[in-house]
């Protein structure tokens, strides 16, 4: 992990939803007419659990370390649904101290109901669950009202010493009605900052005064955002202004970030020096490669002992969120974290001559990518970047059990800044295409004549694919593994009978798994009849719900292609009496194909093929997919109907 | 403990309740009911003082490092080779907890073991660790032994809250194979904190060993829970520090890992430890000092204390008009019923759960949110002021652990509801959810026994499940000769299906009830209307009715037309995938869940083949499943109504209960063959 400042990418998005400033309104804790829930204009209380009344955000700058946000959130509750509003999370550290917090309730008339009473604030570390320490810290409160409507209204400040980037401002970014959000900025004439607006139109009013210029924006009356299915990630879908310092510093550690070279150099500087393996180690590695003359073989031997003698463990303090541990540390206790790790792998291949960089990413399932042309912080990962004259390589050195040159789909297809000697570049990780992330599955059942199947499936994991077995399995043990098989088999009734997961423990590109199957009762038999479904555990059965005017590109996690070949034999004595039609459903962004071939009247053969071909889809084209699904739906629950001759 | 630690806070905000005494002795899981008394059973063999402790910092056999499975349990990641603590009184006011643990990682899902959390109470310095040692042996590569040391830099402490911390700190070097030993030390200032022994964990024990040394001034009750037997319970009498005291000493040996099973209450109602109460402290010249007590005088500390008794009484929480409005009714169940609902629509529950009131109840009425024992206590007051003779009943909730009835110990409870009596009926209320009707307790509460806090007669009383999960469900509907089943449904659900469905309403919408519950379930089935009755009326049936109609519900070849009529709560697949189970399963509640069918045939369709009418049953009336199909004339009526009738299953019901629902999902997948008139030929 990499430390991550939330309020550019965050994790907690209550803190988001009500990032909003002090300033304005000379609103004293008193009674405000203004809010006063009359005056919401009714257009937004169509359909609304809440309306947000004001959201402010104001951020001063002092100079490149310093700075102060403050934050002013009022909304008015409708109903039970809007009553998270009232919750805030407000995340510290040593970088970031919690000024002051105010909150209190309004009654629908504006009127003050009560006060938020100190012992209401509660304190509690907030070391995230894969980090062993870290000083984060929250204070948390719930402003709560059991009498809707009513008003909450919140204030703090957070003093900033030491900053990495600027926080970013979403006007609104959630399901709920906005009357005001307002971000206003100070910062001194000699303090050079740049701006990214996205999915955001709006000019700044600027003023000067004092050597300080003041940026005002303000966005009004605006409807919910509502969520679509398989919507882009959400700080790529809401309305934003990113802002970047040119100068920085934490934690006595100055830096510039005008340029993407400029970042690189500082985070080069901070890792200085902290790549020389102990000469134990040193000598190891030297063996171990010894007579080996091709860099990416030398990679792989290399890859194969660090993941053997290494752990992700995560401490981050202080400036330790952005500098790793050097080789020695993780020498000694065996862990890291992926900085301390990724930089221990860079030493080892520094040892046997083979350059390798830093590459940071942000990384995610569905994280929003790196945004190249605006230099900033933003990142919460690094993985390291091997090029040789070949071929390129990529290693992601947080995974004891991930293979060699594999990087996941929480990192691919995505932009990384590459930390070279003397450069920074943005370079882009591929995207897997379908067919190299495949499941692959045999099987042959065998029916007898009262219904019950014997069935011996091996199924083929490879890619992105490979890594949902591997994740799921290889921090488990025997018992576990075959429960979460159990879970997993999607067929009515069935035994395990046995089941192999010794490619889990080996580190190879494919998953093979192997399993045994009693079918108690698969084909259904009634009277004189068997019913069969020949799909035996690959069922697509929910549809993405209709959206009336579909806005946002689709997304999924990556392109993938399930193939299922299943053989049954089936009992004598018996003719088809109803046969499902082979189904063909293409499109140019996935294709599925269902066929049953008969090769004598004993052997029936299912085969099931689909392909997810794309990644992203234009939002024109969600219908279309919706359409696909409801194919494959209806397709997967067809059955084979015999009788008895 | 060294390897299992648990805040125990809770005792700390107990401890204020004070209690008077009973004679020491280990008692078994409350379960089994099975007393032993230490006195009269244990005879000391061996002086304990003289026992060496099991094993010796730093000395380990290198065998152990050459071992890489372990036949006994192959699904083990790791291996508690040895955990051993100590918990003695090193003053007449400190408490010297010592654990030194030994472990062995099989594979890279053992590390977790070697990341270790020690919690502590740090308000005052109460409770202070020191001492803290680690290290991990690997074997190198010409086969020698080597340490890795616990860098003292690396150990960590972390503020939880304002009155708790923890340390922290991972073990250098793992690696499958490794063994890996840690110690350290937590002093107690206050002799209620006897701390308690796990002797099972996750993964396989080989030793457990716990060694207690308690001044004669003290005496503390000892509760021994679990189904492993100590091979080591002694005790004899010891001096230290010119004091007379009593050794006590147990070892468990080859204890089996415990492992989550679903449909249990929690893992810890059958996990091997041993957990201690103070019962009375004895200087010499001074007068004896009780802590636990009869359950008279818990009752009577309960009910004398700020936080619980005086707010079972406190006045003024209703203005005198609407106390009045309430008395004016004539039935005492209605007015019951009518404060009842005041307290569940007024106040929202925050999910905390305690004993104890957090604030003024004038506060919390204003702040219209409190935890689970503010809310009763306002329901309490509001039924004394009415005249009833409303009490509370304190209770563990099912996550919290089954309580020892045998002693009254405060600290096993975290929960209190409202019980009333009136004539001979009794009423068993909790006003912690919206949609709850005052009749129904919440599945948390529903845990065997509850304590009723009563001053002149405290006692255990069975917590009722007022209720099953109980649904009716009707289709009736036409199918046409082109496969399109138009139809409607009419669901009746009652007590916690009806609260499980106003739950779903409540967090969702109607909409999404519909599609979720029902339609759904109908393959391709499109909704014409639907109309849900008295969604908010806690106390009444949920009723739904829908109309609906499907093309694709049936699947239709040629003449013939194939549809599986159980179209509704049909039980997909087996609950219990997991071919062996060592705890029982536990439903909390019955369920009773009856599904009729009523198809008209399209004209010059019949009946060509339909699945048998069955009925079996569990064993012991445990439960049932019942599928009767009818043809008359062009109706098909199909039911099917399953039964379960007791909430708990033994471990040895098992396997009756696992091929139960075998049979039903099975049943429920059969097909009714229709087809055209005068069709079928040469068969």
């Amino acid at each position: 992990m990499m430390k991550t400042y939330q309020f550019v990418a965050g994790l907690f998005l209550l803190l988001f939803a009500n990032l909003a400033g002090l300033q304005a309104a000379g609103s004293e804790a008193g009674n405000d007419k203004k809010f006063d829930i009359q005056r919401i204009r009714p257009d937004l209380l169509l359909e609304a659990d809440a309306v947000i009344r004001l959201s402010e955000v104001r951020f001063v700058v002092k100079d490149r370390k310093r700075a102060r946000t403050s934050i002013r959130f009022i909304a008015t509750v409708l109903n039970e649904k809007g009553r998270k509003l009232g919750r805030q999370v407000i995340q510290y550290d040593k970088f970031r101290k919690v000024k002051k917090i105010k909150g209190l309730i309004r009654n629908p008339d504006g009127s003050v109901y009560r006060k938020l009473k100190k012992d209401e604030i509660k304190d509690f570390s907030a070391i995230s669950g894969g980090s062993l320490y870290d000083d984060s810290r929250i204070r948390y409160f719930e402003l709560y009202h059991n009498r809707y409507p009513y008003t909450i209204e919140l204030e703090f400040e957070l003093d900033h010493n030491g900053l990495i980037g600027w926080p970013s401002w979403y006007p609104q970014k959630s399901g709920y009605p906005l009357e005001l959000a307002r971000f206003e900025l100070i910062v001194p004439d000699d303090v050079g900052f740049r701006m990214f607006p996205r999915n955001l139109d709006i000019d700044a009013k600027i003023t000067e005064r004092g050597g300080k210029k003041r940026y005002l924006w303000e966005v009004k009356y605006q409807p919910g955002l509502h969520y679509e299915p398989l919507s882009p990630p959400w700080s790529e879908r809401v309305p934003v202004l990113m802002l970047a310092p040119n100068e920085f510093e934490i934690d006595g550690h100055p830096g510039r970030m005008a340029t993407w070279h400029d970042f690189a150099a500082w985070y080069e500087k901070l890792s200085k020096g902290r790549d020389v393996l102990p000469d134990a180690v040193r000598k190891k590695v030297l063996r171990l490669t010894a007579g080996q003359a091709d860099p990416i073989e030398k990679a792989r031997i290399l890859y194969d002992f660090f993941q053997k003698n290494t752990r992700y463990v995560s401490v981050q303090l202080g400036i330790g969120g952005w500098q790793p541990f050097d080789a020695r540390y993780v020498t000694e206790k065996g862990y890291g974290d992926c900085k301390a790790l990724t930089n221990y792998m860079l030493a080892m291949l520094k040892a046997v001559g083979v350059p390798s960089y830093p590459a940071l990413t942000y990384r995610g399932m569905r994280a929003a990518d790196v945004i190249a042309e605006f230099p900033s912080y933003q990142f919460n990962h690094v993985i390291l970047f091997v090029p040789t004259a070949k071929d390129t390589v990529w290693l992601e050195c947080t995974s004891q059990t991930i293979p060699f040159g594999h990087i996941g789909p929480d990192n691919e297809d995505r932009n990384t800044l590459v930390v070279g000697r003397n450069w920074g570049r943005i370079i882009r990780t591929p995207a897997s295409a379908y067919d190299q992330n495949q499941q692959l599955r045999r099987a042959d059942v065998v029916i007898s004549p009262s219904g019950d199947g014997i069935a011996s499936v091996t199924t083929i994991y490879s890619g992105n694919q490979q890594d949902r077995v591997r994740w799921a399995l290889a921090q488990k043990t025997g018992r576990e593994r075959e429960n979460w098989l159990r879970k997993r088999i999607d067929i009515p009734r069935f035994k395990l009978i046995s089941a192999d997961f010794s490619d889990v423990d080996r580190k190879v590109k494919q998953v093979a798994l192997p399993i045994e199957l009693n079918l108690p009762r698969y084909a259904i038999r009634t009277g004189k009849r068997l019913f069969l479904k020949p799909n035996l555990m690959e069922r697509w059965q929910h549809v993405p719900d209709a959206v009336e005017e579909r806005t946002q590109p689709v997304y999924f996690s990556y392109a993938y292609e399930d193939i299922d070949s299943i053989t049954y034999k089936l009992p004598g004595g018996y003719r088809i009496e109803a046969m499902p039609d082979d189904v063909e459903i293409s499109t140019d962004f996935a294709e599925y194909r269902a066929s049953i071939a008969m090769p004598d009247a004993q052997t029936l053969i299912y085969k099931r093929i689909l392909r997810l071909k794309k990644r992203k889809l234009p939002a024109e084209q969600y219908e279309a997919y919706r359409n696909f699904v409801s194919g494959i739906v209806k397709a997967d629950r067809a059955q084979v109907v015999l009788v008895k001759k | 403990m060294g390897i299992y630690n648990v805040i125990r806070d809770r005792f700390f905000r107990h401890s204020r309740v004070k209690f008077r005494p009973d004679q020491s002795r280990i008692l078994r899981s409350a379960s089994r009911v099975f007393v032993l008394s230490f006195l009269t059973l244990v005879v000391a063999t061996l002086p304990a003082s003289g026992q060496k402790a099991p094993m010796k910092w730093g000395k380990i056999d290198k065998k152990l490092l050459e071992m890489n499975s372990f036949p006994q349990d192959t699904n083990a990641a790791a291996i508690i080779l040895c955990d051993y603590g100590e918990a003695y009184f090193i003053t007449l006011e400190k408490i010297e907890f010592k654990v030194h643990t030994r472990i062995k990682i099989l594979k890279e899902a053992g590390y977790d073991f070697g990341t270790v959390t020690i919690p502590y109470y740090a308000k005052k310095r109460t409770q202070v660790v020191k001492d803290i040692k680690g290290q991990t042996y690997t074997l190198s590569d010409n086969g020698k032994v080597v340490k890795h040391k616990l860098d003292k830099k690396s150990i960590f402490t972390e503020k939880v809250s304002e009155n708790t911390k923890q340390i922290k700190f991972t073990l250098p070097r793992l690696e499958p194979g490794a063994v890996i030993e840690y110690q350290y030390k937590i002093i107690s200032r206050n002799p209620a904190y006897l701390p308690s022994w796990t002797f099972q964990v996750s993964e396989p024990t080989l030793h457990s060993e716990y060694r207690v040394w308690i001044p004669d001034y003290f005496d503390y009750v000892y509760i021994f829970e679990g189904s492993e037997n100590p091979v080591v319970n002694e005790t004899l009498n010891e001096m230290r520090f010119q004091v007379d005291g009593t050794l006590k000493r147990w070892v468990l040996k080859d204890v089996p890992a415990l492992r989550k099973e679903p449909y249990i209450t929690t893992l810890n109602d059958y996990r091997s430890r041993i957990r201690f109460q103070l019962s009375k402290v004895m200087f010499p010249g001074q007068y004896m000092k009780q802590y636990l007590g009869t359950w008279e005088s818990l009752a009577e500390e309960l009910l004398d204390s700020r936080e619980f008794g005086k707010k079972c009484k406190e006045s003024g929480l209703l203005s005198k008009k609407a106390l009045a409005k309430i008395k004016a009714y004539k039935s005492q169940k209605k007015k019951i019923g009518v404060t009842y609902n005041f307290v569940r629509k007024t106040m929202k529950w925050n999910g905390d759960k305690s004993i104890f009131a957090s604030d003024d109840l004038q506060n919390i009425l204003k702040k219209r949110s409190g935890n689970s024992a503010d809310l009763n206590f306002i329901l309490i007051s509001i039924l004394r002021e009415l005249g009833f003779d409303a009490k509370p009943v304190i209770l563990s909730t099912r996550a919290n652990g089954r309580p020892v009835r045998h002693y009254p110990l405060a600290s096993q409870f975290n929960y209190v509801i409202t019980y009333v009596k009136v004539g001979n009926t009794e009423y068993f209320l909790d006003p912690t959810d919206p949609y709850r009707p005052f009749t129904l307790l919440p599945y948390r509460a529903l845990n065997g026994f509850g304590w009723l806090v009563d001053k002149t007669e405290p006692r255990w009383v069975e917590i009722p499940a007022n209720g099953s999960h109980k649904k009716r469900i009707t289709v009736t509907g036409k199918l046409s000769a082109e496969g399109v089943l138009q139809g409607q449904i009419v669901a009746t659900e009652f007590d916690y299906s009806a609260l499980d469905s106003r739950e779903f309403i409540q967090e969702n919408d109607q909409d999404e009830f519909i599609n979720e519950y029902f339609t759904s379930e109908i393959f391709g089935a499109e909704v014409d209307s639907f109309h849900i009755d008295d969604i908010k009326i806690a106390h009444k049936p949920l009723r739904t009715k829908i109309h609906f109609s499907s093309s694709e519900a049936v699947q239709q070849a040629g003449e013939m037309i194939y549809l599986t009529p159980v179209l509704l709560e049909k039980v997909d697949e087996n609950p219990f995938k997991l071919p062996h189970r060592s705890f029982p399963v536990d439903f909390a509640y019955l369920y009773d869940i009856n599904y009729t069918l009523v198809l008209e045939l399209p004209e010059g369709f019949v009946v060509s083949e339909k699945p048998t009418n069955i009925r079996f049953v569990l064993p012991k009336r445990g439960g049932s499943y019942q599928r009767l199909v009818q043809v008359d004339g062009n109706k098909l009526s199909v039911m099917s109504k399953l039964k379960i009738n007791k909430t708990i299953f033994q471990p040895d019901e098992y396997k009756g209960l696992r091929e139960f629902y075998d049979r039903i999902v099975s049943a429920q997948a059969e097909q009714v063959v229709i087809r055209q008139n005068g069709t079928e030929s040469g068969e």
